[in-house]
């Protein structure tokens, strides 16, 4: 009886180890993955972006061409990057000026362009598809 | 179940409060190691603030001069103003004391809590800090030189 409890128990706590290994891996894998690299440098460079064009002393347009499945939510002071494959999105938040209009933009990429045009402290974001 | 399997259960289930606690620390250190590049390779905090810190000189919602058209560079006095540069200037991390020179010294700070926090700026691992000079034109009655200094603390 003793031998069979602690055979049970071996077998626990090597099912626990083996998946264990496996959310490390995946975790692991998440992280450093091209996709995710990828998705922190998008998020940053889009975010450092924005903030550029509240210091405009201008209207100006910007392109950020090929964007693939990828979804981007600019909300209240954060802009929100995400693989479409991905559960969590990557954050940046934003400093912004109240004299704009307040951000509210929810776009999703397929392989687009995203158009960001700055007029008369008013931000708008635009996609539209490559041909 | 006698006594002594029942002993022996509750000791096992004691052993492996310290073993998960092992198993974290250990995870997360690999973690912790394994993520170090990816981490560094995207270091932008002075980018950022000097992004940052030219919104105050080049747009006219903050400080930039304007009569027909901008004058980046020339600030114009009557927008050196707290709620101004408040509402030009929005963030919940980034702490920033405008210092403005010529004649006299006027001081703005912006998120004062933060920005009052400018002597942990040693602490590197959760503070980043950076300090700037423009020299500027400064509309009053007429224009003259001055000195503006920005000095920016972001909570990482």
């Amino acid at each position: 009886m003793h031998k069979a409890n602690a055979l049970l128990e071996k077998q626990l706590i090597w099912t626990f180890y083996l998946i264990l290994a496996v959310i490390i891996y995946f975790m692991l894998q998440n992280s450093i993955s091209e996709k995710s690299f990828f998705e922190e440098y998008l998020v940053k460079e889009i975010g450092l972006t924005i903030d550029t064009l509240y210091s405009s002393p201008g209207d100006i347009q910007l392109e950020f061409y090929y964007l693939r499945d990828v979804n981007l939510i600019v909300k209240k002071n954060n802009l929100e990057v995400k693989y479409l494959t991905k559960s969590f999105p990557k954050i940046y938040p934003l400093t912004t000026d109240k004299n704009y209009d307040e951000l509210n933009e929810e776009l999703r990429f397929n392989n687009a362009t995203l158009k960001i045009t700055r007029n008369n402290n008013k931000l708008i974001f635009e996609s539209y598809e490559n041909e | 179940m006698n006594k002594k399997s029942q002993f022996d259960t509750t000791k096992e289930l004691l052993l492996w409060i310290p073993r998960i606690i092992l198993i974290v620390i250990v995870v997360g250190t690999v973690f912790y190691i394994v993520t170090i590049p990816i981490r560094k390779n995207f270091e932008i905090n002075e980018l950022h603030q000097n992004i940052l810190r030219q919104r105050f000189v080049y747009s006219e919602n903050c400080m930039a001069y304007k009569e027909n058209k901008i004058y980046p560079g020339i600030v114009d006095i009557k927008k050196f103003e707290k709620e101004n540069l408040e509402k030009c200037f929005q963030s919940n991390k980034i702490g920033v004391t405008l210092n403005l020179m010529n004649n006299t010294l006027k001081t703005i700070k912006i998120n004062e809590k933060i920005a009052e926090k400018d002597i942990f700026c040693i602490d590197k691992k959760h503070f980043s800090c950076t300090n700037y000079t423009y020299y500027v034109l400064i509309k009053n009655e007429i224009i003259e030189p001055g000195l503006l200094n920005i000095h920016m603390v972001k909570t990482k």
